[in-house]
């Protein structure tokens, strides 16, 4: 590494610390912003954002950072890394929007696409541990009006 | 834990839903109240719209001959058959699309003098307007067209008759008359034939042709209803026009387009760029029978692979391959409908009283 790299020091919310090179980290426009307007101190904290969290993060920034890394590559592991419980895959669109990175969030979007769009409400309740907060007149009267729809 | 995974926050929320079909939306109102809440906010329809507009999500709108189904291709795949459609209110089944604009139509039947249904293929909804203007059936609207209008996220229709013109508010359901005559507008001899606006972003084009007889058409005018100004204007003709010529307005990636010429087995296109009209290409070899019928070829859509869909007079739906210069029949039936719809959600939960069609 050249002797010009430049290391940033990320603190989550839960008071850990990451040490990471200047150039991944400014995959994050908030991050990016904060260094250009130049109020960078010596710590940035991301109160939003946990340790578990934020180490899956950074280890997609790494992985699509690598140099000569190829396309197939990053496509088998970005399908590897999507492919985690819903309340991870939660904290990281939460993450990716509050770090600005839109390359990760729309991968994540569109992961939560394709789990919900070929199920039925029923299975989407399930999966994302959602309550059915309908009366069941409610909900009878919204298949009546939309029968098409769950042919 | 949270409770929902789309919770976050409405743009969250808006970019995983605005990524997903008419069809599972529709069903996923039933899934809580959080969800059917942000299906129906009238900042995701125009979210949904946007994001549909910025993919070139849209479909092909079919309708056989001698039926009055409504059915969906793939505009770039022809052959990929969506299992949807849709069934307009029986006195509108052989009914003609006046004017459409984004995926809303509106349809009309050849008889019918001031009823209209206005539609939206994708959610299979519809309404059944009647413009109050219309005094009698003598008097006809010579065109009529659709625009939306982004300042205010509404859509309008309008009517321009000989001497007055009226506009329908969607989100108001109402008519308005302009009193200022469209003196630019003239009366039509032939078949009653209302003139068909083509809308962009900026209103609705028409090319006002002088129809001296089925064979024999000019391109003598071209007016438009301007939407932030709610006038109608003309602008001047494009050189390219010759005093014989014959051309016909359409959408070709977003832009307003003419296609025509002098006849024969070439058809001239031109695309309207910031700078102003931009020769496109020619179509050549047209099939013989559209060689007189110009006027009856409808040019509908240009594929990202820079091909042109084609509904030629005879009711044929065809490809032109530029390159080799070349019309490949893609559809097997005839087709009396074609048309573009994009894939909107507006106009859903907007109607009064909602109607369904199909059991």
């Amino acid at each position: 590494m050249s002797s010009s790299t430049k290391f940033l020091t990320l603190k989550t919310c839960d008071d850990k610390k990451f040490v990471l090179d200047e150039a991944i980290a400014v995959r994050s426009q908030t991050i990016k912003n904060m260094v250009e307007d130049d109020c960078v101190s010596n710590v940035i904290p991301l109160p939003n954002v946990d340790s578990k969290t934020m180490t899956k993060v950074i280890e997609y920034w790494k992985k699509h950072s690598e140099e000569g890394i190829s396309k197939d590559m990053l496509m088998d592991f970005d399908k590897a890394f999507v492919k985690v419980h819903h309340s991870i895959l939660h904290a990281l669109i939460l993450a990716a929007n509050f770090l600005n990175d839109k390359e990760m969030l729309d991968m994540m979007c569109q992961e939560v696409v394709d789990r919900i769009k070929g199920k039925t409400p029923e299975e989407i309740r399930k999966e994302f541990d959602i309550k059915n907060d309908f009366t069941p007149e409610e909900e009878e009267e919204i298949r009546k009006e939309n029968a098409w729809a769950f042919e | 834990m949270p409770h929902d995974i789309l919770l976050p926050c409405d743009d969250i929320m808006f970019s995983i839903f605005a990524r997903l079909l008419i069809k599972c939306l529709l069903r996923f109102q039933s899934v809580s109240k959080l969800w059917k809440a942000t299906i129906c906010d009238r900042n995701f329809i125009k979210n949904y719209c946007d994001y549909s507009k910025a993919v070139g999500r849209q479909k092909l709108l079919l309708r056989q001959e001698y039926s009055c189904d409504f059915v969906f291709r793939d505009p770039e795949l022809i052959t990929m058959d969506d299992p949807n459609q849709f069934l307009p209110p029986k006195r509108f089944h052989y009914s003609k699309i006046s004017c459409s604009c984004d995926g809303l139509f509106l349809l009309k039947n050849r008889k019918a003098y001031k009823t209209y249904l206005l539609c939206n293929p994708s959610t299979r909804e519809y309404r059944i307007l009647e413009c109050p203007y219309v005094k009698c059936r003598d008097d006809p609207p010579n065109a009529c067209g659709m625009c939306y209008d982004s300042r205010i996220d509404d859509y309008m229709i309008i009517l321009i008759f000989k001497s007055f013109y009226v506009v329908y508010s969607l989100s108001k359901h109402s008519w308005t008359r302009k009193t200022s005559p469209p003196h630019l507008v003239q009366p039509y001899c032939i078949d009653r034939y209302c003139a068909k606006g083509i809308s962009t972003q900026d209103g609705i084009f028409w090319s006002m042709n002088n129809i001296i007889d089925l064979r024999v058409v000019t391109t003598s005018t071209i007016i438009y209803f301007d939407v932030t100004s709610d006038e109608v204007k003309k602008i001047s003709l494009p050189n390219f026009i010759g005093e014989e010529d014959m051309f016909y307005l359409t959408t070709l990636k977003g832009c307003l387009s003419l296609y025509g010429g002098k006849g024969g087995d070439q058809l001239q296109v031109w695309i309207m760029e910031q700078d102003g009209w931009k020769w496109l290409l020619n179509i050549c070899n047209l099939p013989i029978h559209c060689h007189v019928f110009v006027q009856l070829t409808e040019l509908l859509h240009l594929t990202k692979n820079g091909e042109f869909l084609i509904r030629g007079c005879m009711s044929l739906v065809s490809m032109y391959y530029p390159k080799q210069q070349q019309f490949v029949r893609v559809l097997e039936d005839f087709f009396s409908l074609a048309s573009i719809c994009l894939d909107t959600l507006y106009f859903f939960k907007h109607t009064l009283k909602r109607k369904r069609n199909h059991p």
